[in-house]
């Protein structure tokens, strides 16, 4: 049996609503690989961020606002850290590093980031060739600040706020990408921060840069510690917490943001779903106004002696062909909404999310491939049941 | 088409002997009455012999036709083909014996518009086959081509006269033992009815096949060996 030239007929005959078959099951298909692979990335993406940020403490608040604004940078003003609890804190023997975190300031909409060149190297996973600060004016920028090394800049207050007594910084390094918010990012002593800002320098030297600090140095925003062991993380937190402060494990928040994002998830899951039953049903409604207008044509195929069963095959072939072919085109056309999102992403948040096709996707092109294939079952049926 | 054209000698096959009986078919109307779509009695056909079913429209020549090519299925009765009784056969029995013996030409041609002369006329060897062998290629191509038929044109381009000899030639591919044709000059000028009818007359003599047609052409249907009217589903010869 052969149904090769008939099925190029049906396409010729109908080529517009052939096409536009394909593309409604692509795109129902695509919606449903881009929700299963921006969410898969924006997990792994947001996951790679946190990373360098094991323990964060800051003052008493929201513990998912502090993560937010120090690891993805996203501008909220934080209540401010005192000085003489992040500094007792960052003494501790249990602590193996501790760097202060200042976010406060912007250039052009980068934010401005004050801290210790020790935490730009944990930033950088210590991949990196990370410059010490050496004066108060240095600046580290990450990969997408448009500010070259060398050049001069003065900071804004704030987001977008006027400018307020400043130091003229000049860029010493920029970062490699680091597909965190942390591109986006202007690094400079946290000390000058401080300075800007009216609390002096926190050291009892007016050029000193890092720690130790005074036991009573400026607030922060946050305070980024390394705990020097898994057990001494719960530990520090715990005695935060009892001292009044906010203490949390971004990997921790991030898990309860990504119950949120699962339920964002579903219901993305829901939509697409929805998308692909509207679309089923508009494949059946097609096939059966489609066979409606090709039952003379079954009726003569039938009349020089075809089997039923070629044409079940031929009815089925054509209907699932189509259903099949845009399962499969929905799979780079899912890709594609995917880059998109991962654009957008990487604008708004500066998280570079990792792209890739997983099981999941494959799984839902091929799914939606085997379902087109077993949908196209019911006008075949109806046309091998049809008399000569 | 040019009448200097030799047509392709088929290979030579043998009509069948047809032999109804007591045929009856009903349909059951909506008011659930039964109504008598054909009544035959006794109805007879010598192997390579040609019949003209000639009556009204709505006589039931067309539904006889259908029975006699195994598209329909009698309610009593028995139409034997050489011994194989049409009646009792199931549907796939049917379309099996219809695909190894009947060539049929209808009315309006029923050709597929997208696919090109070619294409049309081998439709039928796709019905088992994955690969049209090359001799039934060639023979396409040389029935077409002796038929006046432009080959690799899609038929929606072609003549009316073209596009039923085109239907003659996929009717005939098979080297059927029985052509069955329902009206195949009433769509046609007269000019190109009249060579229709003798290409299909000439091809059956070819053939040898058996042949039965129903027509209102009465050019036509002086040319077969009987004229049996058919008036409200019965015979009358």
């Amino acid at each position: 049996m052969n149904p090769l030239p008939l099925l190029r007929a049906e396409l010729k005959r109908a080529p517009r609503t052939a096409a536009a078959l394909v593309l409604l099951v692509a795109l129902a298909v695509a919606l449903a690989v881009a929700v299963v692979a921006f969410e898969r990335g924006l997990r792994r993406g947001s996951s790679d961020a946190a990373a360098p940020f094991d323990l964060l403490v800051g003052a008493a608040g929201s513990p998912t606002q502090m993560v937010l604004t120090s690891v993805y940078l996203q501008p909220a003003a934080l209540p401010p850290l005192d000085g003489a609890a992040w500094s007792k804190l960052a003494r501790r023997p249990d602590v193996a590093a501790a760097s202060p975190l200042v976010v406060a300031d912007s250039w052009h909409g980068y934010p401005v980031v004050g801290t210790t060149s020790a935490m730009v190297t944990r930033l950088t996973r210590n991949e990196a060739n990370v410059p010490a600060f050496k004066a108060m004016d240095e600046a580290i920028v990450g990969a997408d600040v448009p500010l070259d090394v060398g050049a001069a800049f003065q900071t804004a207050h704030g987001a977008d706020g006027p400018d307020h007594t400043t130091l003229p910084y000049h860029v010493i390094k920029r970062l490699p990408a680091l597909g965190t918010p942390y591109d986006r990012a202007i690094i400079v002593p946290v000390e000058s921060v401080w300075m800007v800002h009216g609390f002096g320098n926190g050291h009892s030297d007016a050029t000193a840069l890092g720690a130790p600090w005074d036991d009573m140095p400026p607030p922060v925003s946050a305070l980024v510690i390394a705990p020097r062991q898994a057990a001494d993380a719960f530990r520090l937190r715990a005695d935060a917490r009892k001292d009044g402060m906010v203490a949390a494990f971004p990997a921790e928040e991030l898990t309860r943001l990504y119950a949120l994002l699962g339920q964002a998830r579903d219901a993305a899951r829901d939509v697409s779903l929805g998308a692909a039953l509207l679309v089923a049903l508009a494949a059946l409604v097609a096939a059966a106004v489609h066979l409606a207008a090709a039952s003379s044509r079954l009726a003569l195929l039938r009349a020089l002696g075809a089997p039923r069963s070629y044409v079940l095959l031929t009815a089925w072939s054509l209907g699932a062909g189509l259903l099949a072919t845009g399962a499969v085109l929905g799979l780079p056309l899912g890709l594609l909404f995917v880059l998109a999102a991962r654009a957008a992403a990487a604008s708004a948040w500066g998280l570079r999310l990792p792209f890739e096709i997983g099981t999941a996707e494959l799984a839902v092109t091929f799914g939606a491939a085997i379902a087109g294939a077993l949908l196209a079952l019911l006008p075949a049926i109806s046309a091998y049941r049809r008399a000569p | 088409m040019s009448s200097e054209r030799p047509i392709p000698a088929p290979e030579r096959s043998v009509g069948q002997t047809l032999s109804v009986q007591n045929l009856r078919l009903t349909r059951r109307e909506p008011d659930g009455s039964a109504r008598v779509l054909l009544d035959v009695e006794r109805f007879e056909l010598a192997a390579g012999g040609r019949i003209a079913l000639a009556g009204a429209s709505g006589a039931g020549k067309t539904t006889l036709l259908s029975l006699l090519g195994g598209l329909e299925r009698a309610d009593e009765g028995s139409i034997r083909w050489d011994g194989f009784d049409l009646a009792r056969a199931g549907s796939a029995q049917r379309d099996r014996w219809r695909r190894r013996n009947v060539g049929i030409v209808f009315q309006e041609f029923r050709l597929i518009d997208e696919l090109d002369a070619v294409e049309n006329v081998l439709l039928p060897t796709r019905f088992d086959r994955w690969r049209t062998s090359a001799e039934s290629r060639a023979f396409a191509h040389k029935m077409l081509g002796a038929l006046g038929v432009p080959v690799g044109r899609s038929v929606d381009t072609l003549s009316r006269g073209e596009r039923q000899r085109c239907a003659i030639a996929r009717a005939v591919l098979g080297r059927p033992k029985i052509l069955i044709a329902d009206e195949p000059t009433a769509s046609l000028d007269s000019e190109s009815g009249a060579q229709v009818g003798a290409l299909l007359i000439a091809l059956a003599d070819d053939l040898g096949a058996t042949m039965i047609v129903a027509t209102h052409d009465g050019g036509l249907a002086a040319r077969m060996d009987k004229t049996v009217r058919v008036q409200h589903g019965r015979i009358a010869f």
